[in-house]
């Protein structure tokens, strides 16, 4: 991968781009642009940000097409948006609507969680099948999952059988949806080490 | 609409990287680039597929989310859940049966943002009766791949 290595002046505040050859001090250049970006919560600079703008309403558009909108040429955009990619701030997939699937069925279900870490349930109820997504809560219910299921036998199945079984589980809560008027997530935890949550919660 | 192993193969290709051209795809998949870009505009007509964006909440500065629910008079219920699918910081809004009517899940750039859309948007809209705020601290696990096209 390509890095673009910036400068950080006095003020903590990125400057123009400038290339240092030095292997060490790009490293170091990195690290610093990581605490920078901690810090300040902003990875994305004013171009990629046009990129992104550009890329939310088409998704497969060429680099070509890309560069001529944004006067840029097809090189740097491309390797601007394998950059993003690489540091896991972006990405383009294909997003299914669950019904194509066979499921008929979305609920999101409170778990409230005793003697064991919430961490830990987490992790376990992450990897049922059926479960969407599993998201760790501040105060009671520790845990809120979504999860789908291709029936309501299965549903029943999904928590009876598997959900409140999880060590730690103490109870679950559902609320079935009837009917959705938007469920597209945009954005999502694309990096595994988040600033929000060490998993030290017990 | 029903997929078939050849939909679910060029999904499995698209979502590794929804980038790859059709050329790239048909290359993969050793077939032409016409039989790609046929199979993916039916599936993207019959609403059972989209290519979408999905950026880094952290990146974005997107980190002041919350789960709100929604307890609110029945006759007002779709309006309510249709008004906040429209927010731009809404991700998910649905009609529940359970507690709540209605949970909707909000990200905003900050807390004073966040509070701006619970507070004084939807906690205002006719019949809402009363709203219960969940904040996540963290995901363990977030499938963005399975969604609902509308």
């Amino acid at each position: 991968m390509r890095v673009r290595p910036r400068a950080i002046n006095p003020s903590g505040r990125c400057s123009n781009p400038v290339t240092i050859y030095n292997a060490v001090g790009i490293v170091t250049e990195m690290a610093e642009r990581k605490a920078l970006r901690r810090e300040t919560k902003v990875g994305l600079d004013g171009i990629d940000d046009r990129i992104l703008e550009v890329l939310q309403t088409e998704p497969r558009i060429t680099n070509k097409a890309l560069g001529l909108a944004l006067s840029m040429t097809e090189g740097s955009v491309a390797s601007r948006i394998r950059a993003m990619e690489a540091q896991g701030l972006m990405r383009v997939v294909a997003q299914l609507d669950f019904r194509a699937l066979g499921y008929t069925i979305l609920a999101l279900i409170d778990v409230t969680v005793a003697n064991r870490k919430i961490d830990d349930v987490a992790k376990s109820l992450s990897t049922l099948d059926g479960v969407g997504s599993v998201t760790i809560m501040l105060g009671d219910p520790a845990i809120i999952i979504q999860v789908h299921a291709k029936g309501i036998e299965e549903l029943q199945n999904l928590i009876v059988s598997k959900i409140a079984t999880v060590v730690g589980v103490q109870q679950v809560e559902t609320n079935l949806l009837l009917d959705i008027a938007k469920w597209q997530p945009g954005s999502a935890q694309l990096r595994p080490n988040s600033h929000l949550y060490n998993g030290s919660r017990s | 609409m029903n997929l078939d192993d050849f939909d679910l193969a060029i999904i499995r290709e698209l979502q590794k990287n929804g980038r790859s051209s059709n050329r790239e795809v048909a290359r993969v998949l050793d077939v032409s680039e016409g039989k790609i870009r046929q199979r993916l505009k039916k599936m993207q007509d019959t609403k059972a597929m989209r290519l979408g964006l999905v950026t880094d909440s952290d990146a974005r500065g997107r980190t002041f989310a919350a789960y709100v629910r929604i307890k609110a008079q029945l006759r007002h219920v779709k309006t309510i859940a249709t008004k906040i699918a429209e927010f731009p910081t809404c991700a998910f809004a649905g009609i529940t049966v359970g507690r709540f009517d209605i949970v909707a899940f909000i990200s905003a750039t900050s807390r004073d943002e966040l509070a701006r859309v619970i507070d004084g948007e939807i906690a205002v809209m006719e019949g809402v009766l009363q709203l219960d705020v969940r904040e996540p601290v963290g995901y363990s696990k977030h499938y963005f791949e399975l969604i609902h096209i509308s």
